[in-house]
């Protein structure tokens, strides 16, 4: 396993609103989500998960029910509003330019004049 | 990836507390993820562990997720409120400005009602509750009443109470004020150096007193109050600067004070402020041998403030210690002064306000007042909600279909609710603008010599916005919640969608029904009030005072307080007498100590030859110092014996003339003319009895009543104010000027006030009964109109709805003088319910009154008999109109309905 990766501030909410914005999942549903897509590269403490979903939906990106889950127990489901998902682009476009700018310095082959 | 079930939905509804939603959902994690583990084939221990790892610290995160959740379910509950209040609000509004009729009347209506019971707590307010404007935390401020101190007691007070951050003393003294052209007597309050540094006081121009003014030798300096300046200086913005002349000393003008701060005695606002040692040197005549430094001569009242943290307890032990100090340093002056501060303890300033007229006789008033205007309220309460009823009925239709939609009821009528509340509100607006403008009217406004509504210094403050925008919410509650509570009945709701006719149930019309026998009861009782008082004033005003004061104009000049002897004060009188006899138009002019129906008068302990009043009340007898003319310038009938003549002069013998009651008492049945009273040490023979007269006010019984001579007791009587009086055979207002222009001339450095009428200067003796009839009869007026208008509006509204039915009767053959009948029949009997009730309620609560009243009983039969018929008269005469539309309903458009 490679060593985790720290996950800078705010980082964790862009990634939990890209995770809703497939539909309305709980919060293990997102854990799990993002410890396969990222082949748990992250290793994000799961707790952490939760105040920040609680955030969000405090600020009406998201918006949570209570539903059933797939095995059959009450579960609490969050699915992304029209202001989150506005927010998800502008965070998304925020992060890529920013890693773009980190990756074009850290892959430049021209040594500073 | 996640199923969703269909009874997802309704779950959402099992709105659980927000820690048990944190619970379950961090649980079904942890559970979730614990079984994942087992099933990729670690042990259960394994599973737990690598779980907690993973998820973190639970405690934590839970802690931190009820945080975030109340915070969240907070905020929602607000915003959801406040935009549940402003739609509310706008639609009202809508609503409102879409029947601008029933809007306006609504406002007008309720703005009667709100406004009248802002004017009376503005009063209230200034009274009672806010008794010293212009100082500092008045709060802080304790009074200390009962008793008097001598200068040198008051210093030793200042220096040994520590509890206090300070103790200032003042007393009010009339002093003669003149600015080289008129002179006038003014209110001056004399005041210690400290005083405006412990009230707090701001100056508006110039400066205020210090210590350094209150020493002797001291440049006398004055600090005028902001309304003296504006009346004695109209012309000049800043008088800072100007001289005056005070009992005829000149003292320099150095400051101006805050424009609302009018002294420390509430019932009196003072002209200007001098220091204490600046008073002694221009202190009148009368004073003359009194020392500062006497501990004898108690004449200042104190007020002190409280130092940080001290308590009243802490103030009131520290004053009797000193007192008990000061009784042992100086036994003489001092004898039982310990006991005498003790049992005057000090009170918090604001409690102890009102000094002079009892505290009670304001409290009671001032209730019997706000009991009044309450009444006016309801009883517009009552016509506004007629008018929403009879809204609400109208507006069934809008309401049911709204309510059809989804809307619960409790929704609707929170809006009706809001309608109501937005309507008072523009009402409370209406009605305190009406305020400020009555306010501004009535400051020039004043009731006989003394009282004047601008020295009660009401105004709308921030106390009196407060209340009256809360009365009107309440009148809101109370006008609304019944309309609002009938039209979302929901009987009446499916009636509504059936058959969209405007109409009530039986339930609204009983209660439009009892809104109406309210306010016939309530209008009943105002009627009554306003019938007692005008019956009262009746009464005082033809009572017989035993003397004719009509003709006769008065006015008081204060010789006293130019220093000058007794004999040279003789002269003026004389010479005053001499030129008023002479003036054509004038029949009689005399001077006197007291005149009928003044306030006070003078009394001394007397004996006679033969009898000796046992101490107690009886043995002080009153009377009055007057010049020869006084009883005919009064009509007052001679019985035996001889008025006073130019041969009582000051060095013959000492004459006195009696009143009826005091021969009867004395001498029943036998002579009393050449008996000698001893008083005080003056002994007076008697040459004359004349009738009774009424000296203080015109309910008091008979009492006994001396004479004496002015002009042999100058040296004494001489030195104090005077009220001439001169007596013509015209109109009495047109010798007041005469009266002021003579004094002018003969003696122009002598103060003169109070010149009018002597109708007008005893207007206080019917000040409360004018008061109460006045003031009465207005709001009773507005009751009556406000009444009529409501059965106006509910019998009418009443025959709107039953149109189909009366033209079913005549068609039928009733004829129009039966359906007439009948509708007023019908209304009677709600009147007539209303005047029993009102009644009933009246006999209670006149008796608050019977104290104010004169010669009247608070059940007096004419006045119960005529208020009702009055009632019932206008009751008809307001149920004709609509009764008789009744009656020319023709059928054939009735019947072929909406």
């Amino acid at each position: 396993m490679n060593k985790p990766v720290d996950l800078f501030q705010g980082t964790l909410d862009v990634l939990i609103l890209k995770t809703v914005s497939w539909g309305a999942v709980h919060g293990y549903g997102i854990a799990r989500w993002l410890q396969q897509t990222t082949d748990d590269v992250l290793q994000i403490e799961e707790g952490s998960l939760y105040p920040a979903l609680h955030r969000l939906e405090a600020r009406g990106w998201i918006v949570a029910e209570w539903g059933l889950s797939e095995n059959n127990r009450r579960a609490k489901f969050y699915e992304l509003t029209a202001k989150g998902r506005k927010q998800l682009r502008v965070e998304a476009s925020t992060w890529s330019r920013f890693a773009d700018a980190v990756t074009r310095v850290l892959d430049a082959t021209t040594q500073p004049a | 990836m996640m199923k969703r079930s269909p009874l997802h939905r309704y779950l959402r509804f099992w709105r659980a507390d927000v820690e048990d939603d944190v619970d379950e959902e961090l649980r079904f994690h942890l559970e979730m993820r614990e079984r994942d583990y087992v099933t990729s084939g670690l042990s259960t221990n394994e599973a737990k562990l690598e779980t907690a790892r993973r998820f973190g610290n639970v405690d934590s995160v839970r802690a931190l997720c009820y945080e975030i959740g109340h915070q969240h379910e907070r905020s929602t509950r607000i915003a959801d409120f406040v935009q549940g209040v402003r739609n509310d609000v706008v639609f009202a509004a809508r609503q409102l400005a879409r029947n601008p009729g029933f809007t306006v009347a609504a406002v007008v209506t309720l703005a009667l009602g709100i406004g009248a019971n802002a004017l009376v707590f503005g009063f209230v307010n200034a009274v009672l509750l806010r008794p010293f404007p212009g100082v500092r935390s008045p709060d802080r401020l304790i009074s200390v009443g009962g008793y008097s101190v001598s200068y040198p007691s008051y210093r030793d007070f200042r220096d040994g109470t520590p509890a206090l951050a300070g103790l200032a003393a003042f007393s009010d003294r009339g002093t003669a004020v003149s600015d080289g052209t008129r002179t006038i007597v003014a209110s001056v309050g004399v005041v210690s150096g400290n005083y405006f540094n412990i009230l707090g006081v701001m100056p508006s121009a110039g400066r205020l007193l210090t210590p350094a003014d209150d020493e002797a030798g001291a440049a006398p300096a004055a600090v005028l109050s902001r309304s003296f300046a504006r009346t004695f200086f109209p012309d000049d913005a800043s008088p800072v600067g100007r001289t005056i002349d005070l009992n005829g000393s000149p003292v320099k003008v150095v400051g101006v004070a805050a424009s609302d701060f009018r002294g420390t005695e509430v019932d009196a606002s003072q002209a200007m402020w001098i220091s204490i040692h600046c008073w002694m040197d221009l202190a009148p005549a009368s004073f003359a041998g009194l020392n500062l430094e006497k501990r004898g001569w108690g004449w200042l009242t104190m007020i002190g403030r409280l130092a940080p943290g001290a308590s009243l307890q802490s103030a009131t032990t520290a004053l009797n210690a000193s007192a008990a100090q000061q009784e042992r340093a100086f036994p003489d002056h001092n004898n039982g002064f310990a006991k005498d501060v003790a049992s005057h303890p000090p009170s918090l300033a604001a409690d102890a306000a009102v000094s002079s007229v009892p505290h009670g006789v304001v409290v009671r008033s001032a209730t019997v007042i706000l009991v009044i205007v309450a009444i006016v309220l309801l009883i517009a309460c009552a016509n506004v909600s007629n008018l929403l009823l009879a809204r609400a009925m109208s507006r069934r239709r809008e309401i049911a279909v709204r309510m059809a939609v989804g809307a619960g009821r409790g929704r609707m009528i929170r809006q009706l609710l809001t309608e109501t509340a937005v309507l008072a509100i523009i009402a409370a607006v209406v009605g305190l603008l009406a305020t400020v403008v009555a306010n501004r009217y009535l400051a020039h406004v004043s009731i006989g010599d003394d009282f004047s509504f601008s020295s009660l210094g009401a105004h709308v403050d921030t106390h009196v916005t407060v209340y009256t925008i809360s009365i009107a919410l309440v009148a809101s509650m109370i006008f609304g919640v019944a309309p609002a509570f009938q039209g979302t009945n929901d009987g009446n709701m499916t009636v509504a969608l059936k058959d969209g006719s405007p109409g009530g149930g039986r339930s609204a019309s009983v209660l439009r029904r009892s809104l109406l026998v309210a306010q016939i009861a309530l209008s009943l009782i105002l009627l009554i009030g306003a019938g007692l008082f005008t019956r009262s004033l009746q009464r005082a005003l033809a009572a017989d005072p035993g003397f004719d004061g009509s003709h006769v104009a008065t006015a008081r000049i204060n010789v006293g307080l130019i220093p000058r002897d007794s004999a040279r004060v003789g002269a003026i009188y004389d010479e005053l007498i001499r030129r008023l006899q002479n003036t054509p138009g004038v029949h009689f002019a005399a001077m006197a100590t007291a005149l009928p129906l003044d306030r006070g008068s003078d009394s001394e302990r007397f004996r006679l030859d033969d009898y000796i009043p046992p101490p107690g009340p009886e043995s002080d007898l009153e009377l009055a110092d007057v010049t020869p003319g006084f009883f005919q310038a009064f009509s007052i009938p001679l019985l035996s014996g001889r008025r006073f003549g130019d041969q009582d002069a000051p060095g013959t013998q000492h004459v006195a003339i009696i009143n009826e009651t005091m021969a009867r008492q004395y001498w029943k049945g036998r002579e009393p003319l050449g008996r000698r009273v001893l008083l005080g040490g003056d002994t007076v023979t008697i040459v004359g009895v004349v009738r009774d007269s009424k000296y203080h006010d015109l309910g008091e019984p008979p009492q006994r009543y001396l004479y004496r001579v002015l002009g042999q007791h100058l040296g004494s009587s001489g030195l104090f104010p005077q009220q001439i009086v001169v007596r013509g055979s015209g109109n009495a207002s047109q010798l007041v000027p005469l009266l002021r222009k003579t004094i002018g001339n003969v003696a122009p450095e002598v103060p003169v006030s109070g010149a009018s009428t002597f109708d007008e200067s005893t207007g206080h003796v019917v000040f409360a009964q004018r008061l109460g009839a006045i003031g009465l009869g207005l709001f009773g007026l507005l009751a009556l109109a406000m009444t009529s208008i409501g059965i106006y509006g509910v019998v009418g509204y009443g025959v709107t709805q039953r149109t189909r039915e009366i033209g079913v009767r005549i068609a039928l053959g009733a004829r129009s003088r039966s359906v007439l009948a009948l509708v007023l029949t019908e209304n009677l009997s709600t009147i007539v319910l209303g005047l029993v009730l009102g009644g009933a309620l009246s006999v209670l609560l006149t008796r608050a009154i019977s104290g104010f009243l004169f010669g009247v009983s608070a059940l007096d039969g004419v006045t119960f008999a005529g208020a009702t018929i009055t009632l019932l008269i206008v009751g008809l005469a307001a149920a004709l109109p609509p009764a008789l539309r009744a009656s020319h309903v023709d059928p054939a458009v009735s019947l072929r309905g909406d």
